[in-house]
Formats: C-alpha cells, structure tokens, sequence
C-alpha cells in the first residue's frame, strides 16, 4: 500500500485489527509479539495514508487523474511549461564563496584520488600482463604453506620413483588429466623436482613426446629451461 | 531590516532559505513583525519574503525565503537559459502528483510522462528535478512534491491553468 498509489481505504483498518485483537491472547514468544507489533504499525501507517488521502480530496488541488492525463495529452509542450511560468515565483538569492567552502573544495581536492585508481574498486584493472609466479608468491596466496609443500613434493617424488624404476615414464600421463588444477598443480612441482635434481626430463623434437625418470639420489648439472604448455584439454 | 534582507538573501548550506529557528536566533524572537515589513520593503523591487511551512507545521521548521511577487515573463523565463522540454515534465509531474492525491510510485509518472516525452528527458528530469528539491522520492520510490515546488510554485494556479489551456488547445 505504501510503495503504490492505491487507493487506502481499500483496506478495511477495523477488520484488520479485530484479527490481531483475537490472536493477540494466542501469541506467546517474543517473535510472534514482534511481527505482531510490525502488523500495528503498518496499520498505523495506512491510517496515515487515509488521512492525507482525504486531505487531498479535500483541497481545491484535487482533479480526477484521468482528467489530468487526457489534458496534459491535448497540450503541446510550450503550453505546459508556459503554465508552469505563469505560476512560478523564482526565488531571490545570492551564491557566494565562503571561507566554508573553500575549506572543502581544498579537502576534496587535497583527498582526490588520482584518476588511474578511482575506479578500480568498481571496474577493476585494465588487466594484468602475464608475468611469473614462483614458490614465495604461491606461499603468499596460501596455495601452500612451506609444510604442505615439501610434503606435497616427497609424496610425488616416491609415485614418480615407484612408477618409473629406472625406466622413462610419459611426462602428460604422469601429470594426470583429471582436473585441470591437479595438473598444474603436478606439473609445478614436477618441475620443481625436477630443477632441485632429483628427476630427468627428456623430449623428443619430432614426435612432441615428453619422458621423466625419478632418480634416487640427487644430481647436480647445468640446469636448462624447456618449455612446456600444459592445457585444459585432457 | 538590512541584517533580516542579509539573512534570507545570502544562501547558507545546499538548500535556499532559512529555517524559524536561525531567524529567531539571527533577528530576535518578534522576527515575524520583521519579515512583514521587509516583505512589503521589498515589494518595489518585485520580491516577497515567503513562508513554507515545515513537516510538523511549527514555527520553528519553517523556511523563509524571497521569492519573485510575480511570476516572470515568458521571455524573462527562457532568457534564463531554461529549457521548455525540463519545464513542461516538471509542470505535468507535478499535475499528475496532485491528481493522485500527492503521492505516486515513479514508475508510473514515467509512464504518464512516456506519452510525451522521450524516456531519456524523463530520467535526467526526474532526476534533477528530486535533487534541487522540487520533487522528492522515498525510499519506497514513491514521488512527492518537494518543499520546493511549495516554495515557488502556485499549484492551484499551475493547476487551474493546464486544465483551462487544455480547453483552449481543444477547441481550436
């Protein structure tokens, strides 16, 4: 009733109250005492309505709304603003520079943000290039604690080593293909095993295969950078 | 006289006006005798002081502004750089407000005013109109006259118009 222009005294007030008179001895807890007060006020509130309602029909401003849209229809525009003039009184005054003022164009100005962060909040960056992410950053996120990592790293180490035997195993089988993040998350850490020495990668060129061998102890060498994409695909 | 046409002339915060309570306080508490005779002080130059009642209709919330006694010319109005488009929504929302018994949801004013003007006009008045006080919008979305419409504006006149100029418009 009080979000549309409806007339309020389609609401019979009295009915209303006689059904929380009968149900107020009914109501124990405090809930149904609170909803129950909530109900009163809206009453109250439609009372409200009714009032200004009958205030308006009252008064000479008071024209069929009907009326009032069919005659707003027939006049062209000039018209309309033409009969808002003939009953405007402007009013009179002066706009000055105040002491006030100027202390708080100084603040806004002083507490502008400059116009590359302003909207950040709201539209976020223009993107972020693609850059590396190493151990440290990873920490940072909380995709690993230091624990969580070096355990994660020895339980891969013992699957490749127990899979492998000496032998070369299939880098993308190795690496798995059930989900995409448990493959980068393998993949990653393979990679780190594989730079602390304690795994082999190798490829081969022509057929794209990628192998990887666990070695039992750790060897050092010139380490050497290969590239591998790793995709969503399985 | 002078301190009383200071008071009501330079505006102090957003809104046009001063309150009961700060004339009191600026000019003492037989205020009222001061603002008669200021008002009929500046008569000459064309102006009036106003009164418009506030919410609980004490002295105290009302607002006292100087207002045009008359209303401008045709010419004076657009010469102020107004636009008819603005003017016209504003003069029929107020209208249709009126008709509803002083309160309407937005929603439908928009499409009252959809049969006239075109929506993008509608929003940017609306709009405006509720933020320099002519309209006011609760948080139901709800449309009412704002104090300033009250302040300027001669609703039944403004009403008795568009009623007689819309007989007009038909019979030619």
């Amino acid at each position: 009733m009080e979000s549309s222009s409806a007339n309020p005294f389609d609401v019979d007030i009295r009915e209303k109250i006689l059904i929380l008179k009968q149900r107020l001895p009914e109501l124990k807890f405090l809930d149904e005492l609170l909803v129950d007060a909530e109900a009163m006020l809206e009453l109250s509130q439609i009372v409200k309505l009714q009032d200004e309602w009958l205030k308006t029909r009252a008064s000479s401003l008071y024209i069929d709304p009907l009326l009032i849209q069919l005659k707003v229809k027939l006049l062209p525009k000039e018209a309309l603003s033409e009969a808002f003039i003939r009953s405007w009184h402007p009013l009179a005054q002066v706009d000055q520079l105040s002491p006030r003022g100027l202390e708080k164009a100084f603040v806004y100005w002083r507490d502008l943000v400059p116009i590359s962060e302003r909207f950040k909040d709201q539209f976020g960056t223009y993107g972020v290039p693609p850059g590396q992410v190493d151990y440290s950053d990873l920490v940072s996120m909380g995709v690993f604690t230091p624990e969580q990592f070096e355990t994660s790293l020895t339980q891969l180490h013992n699957e490749l080593l127990e899979q492998s035997r000496g032998e070369w195993v299939d880098y993308r089988q190795f690496i798995g293909n059930d989900t995409f993040e448990n493959k980068v998350r393998r993949a990653y850490l393979l990679a780190f095993l594989i730079s602390e020495g304690r795994a082999l990668l190798k490829s081969e060129p022509l057929s794209g295969k990628i192998w990887t061998m666990a070695l039992a102890e750790r060897v050092k060498g010139l380490p050497k950078s290969v590239a591998i994409s790793i995709t969503g695909e399985g | 006289m002078r301190r009383a046409f200071q008071v009501l002339i330079l505006q102090r915060g957003r809104n046009p006006g001063v309150k009961g309570w700060e004339m009191k306080r600026h000019l003492g508490r037989d205020y009222r005798k001061i603002v008669e005779v200021l008002s009929e002080d500046v008569a000459p130059m064309g102006l009036e002081v106003y009164e418009v009642k506030g919410a609980d209709g004490t002295d105290d919330s009302s607002r006292f502004l100087l207002r045009f006694r008359e209303p401008p010319t045709i010419s004076e109005a657009e010469t102020s750089g107004i636009r008819i488009d603005d003017l016209a929504v504003l003069a029929a929302t107020i209208a249709f407000v009126n008709s509803k018994s002083g309160r309407v949801a937005r929603r439908e004013v928009e499409q009252f005013l959809r049969e006239k003007f075109p929506r993008w006009r509608i929003d940017y008045s609306l709009d405006r109109y509720v933020k320099r006080g002519y309209l006011e919008q609760d948080d139901r979305g709800m449309v009412h006259i704002g104090w300033r419409t009250h302040a300027e504006v001669d609703e039944k006149t403004l009403m008795t118009l568009i009623l007689s100029r819309a007989q007009e418009g038909a019979k030619k």
